[in-house]
């Protein structure tokens, strides 16, 4: 019970989050304050489900939310919209389905139909946790590696090239690791694609592949086979 | 006239935590080895003893009443125990461990409770619970050193993939976690929180 200026009382509800990490407290304080904009297909998918898909998807997004802000891959507002848990069902509904998964209609099918029970969290969550690895000792190791691969657009393939090269081809349901990428290697070949990117000695066609960062699944798809080729040194 | 004095204790517990962090951060900095890695853990396990050994002392001698460095006097709200013993007993038949012969002082609840029985809701001793994430986050690493369970393990990846952004070693050992960098400010977990308990005392007994 509190005295206002009015001179009334007032009851005002108070939550002690014991235990809450700086990103719990900002990922309930970002949420609660952006209540005024219109919903876009991850809030909604957000109010419409409770289940084990969901909370999956959400407590891996806001464990990372420190990789998400240190490397600026996605900024306080994008959190703030979900676009952390966005893009965590995404990767994971890519690698269940294919590149169709970045579809709307079945990223809303994956939170339905495993909404009562998720039975591969935990793979879900170290296969997660093993690619981000590979992410932060990279973009912690070579800054041009950082500034680049932290756009979306790039990261999204280069995290399936990874989930690719380490547990198989998406949506074969491969869940546990096959073989350790070598990051020495791959550091060098992205070095040397940033190079040609940036000294224009790439082919029209694929600078503005990469240029452009659209989302559609047919780029995506270009730019993981690329990416792909990169790496295993096709390319 | 206090009956005890808080100068030495915190000077103890000072000098002790002081060791054990420099002998952690020398390791850090060798080749990863069962013998390095078991020399760091002992190293948290033992910070972790130094704290609850220097909070018990503290809040007994207070429950006698205390003179700090600077001269104040600490005392409980209720009559002073004649000595650490006998608060003691008084401490163990206020929390629910009645028939241990130990409080739990990494415990939030107890702690609370204890400080809210015994001191006015104005002391500095109200301050040993105010980071509930921090002594949290001892218990979370002192278990998953101790007995290696897999959610003691996994907690204490989340804290420190809070704190860096991701492991730097898929299958890390306890003793990667405690001397992975925070990103914030560039200091060990392991330093950051022996740090955060250090000025703690310090705030304690000043």
């Amino acid at each position: 019970m509190a005295e206002i200026s009015d001179g009334n009382l007032h009851h005002l509800t108070g939550h002690y989050l014991r235990g809450a990490t700086e990103s719990d407290i900002i990922a309930i304080f970002s949420r609660v304050n952006s209540f005024s904009l219109p919903l876009n297909p991850q809030e909604k998918r957000n109010a419409i489900y409770a289940g084990e898909f969901k909370t999956t998807v959400y407590d891996i997004a806001s464990k990372y939310y420190t990789f998400w802000r240190s490397f600026n891959i996605l900024s306080d507002a994008d959190i703030a919209r979900m676009k952390d848990a966005e893009l965590v069902s995404e990767l994971f509904s890519v690698i269940m389905n294919g590149l169709s998964g970045v579809r709307q209609n079945i990223l809303d099918k994956l939170y339905e139909n495993y909404d009562d029970q998720f039975p591969n969290r935990v793979q879900y969550e170290n296969i997660f946790k093993q690619i981000i690895s590979f992410f932060g000792i990279l973009f912690d190791n070579n800054n041009d590696i950082k500034s680049h691969f932290r756009k979306i657009s790039w990261f999204f393939p280069l995290f399936l090239v990874f989930y690719i090269k380490s547990y198989g081809q998406l949506g074969s349901n491969n869940l546990s690791i096959q073989t350790q990428p070598n990051l020495d290697n791959i550091d060098s070949r992205l070095t040397s694609f940033i190079d040609n990117y940036k000294s224009g000695s790439l082919t029209d066609d694929i600078r503005l592949l990469f240029q452009q960062g659209s989302r559609a699944p047919s780029k995506i798809e270009q730019r993981l086979e690329y990416l792909s080729n990169l790496l295993d040194g096709s390319q | 006239m206090a009956r005890y004095g808080l100068g030495r204790l915190y000077q103890n517990f000072h000098d002790t935590i002081a060791e054990l962090t420099n002998i952690a951060t020398t390791l850090a900095s060798r080749q990863q080895s069962l013998e390095r890695d078991v020399h760091i853990e002992g190293c948290f396990l033992r910070a972790v003893v130094t704290w609850e050994n220097f909070i018990e002392d503290y809040f007994l001698r207070c429950m006698c009443s205390a003179k700090t460095r600077n001269g104040a006097i600490l005392k409980p709200k209720t009559p002073c125990s004649t000595n650490v013993d006998e608060a003691f007993k008084r401490v163990k038949a206020t929390t629910r461990y009645r028939e241990q012969n130990y409080a739990n002082w990494l415990a939030i609840d107890i702690i609370k409770q204890l400080a809210l029985e015994y001191f006015h809701h104005r002391s500095r001793l109200h301050r040993i619970y105010e980071a509930p994430e921090r002594l949290s986050a001892l218990v979370t690493i002192r278990n998953a050193i101790a007995h290696r369970s897999k959610s003691a393990i996994s907690k204490f990846e989340t804290y420190v993939i809070d704190k860096h952004g991701y492991l730097s070693n898929t299958n890390p050992s306890m003793a990667e976690l405690l001397i992975t960098k925070q990103r914030v400010n560039s200091k060990l977990i392991f330093v950051d929180l022996t740090d955060y308990f250090v000025g703690l005392a310090e705030i304690l007994i000043k």
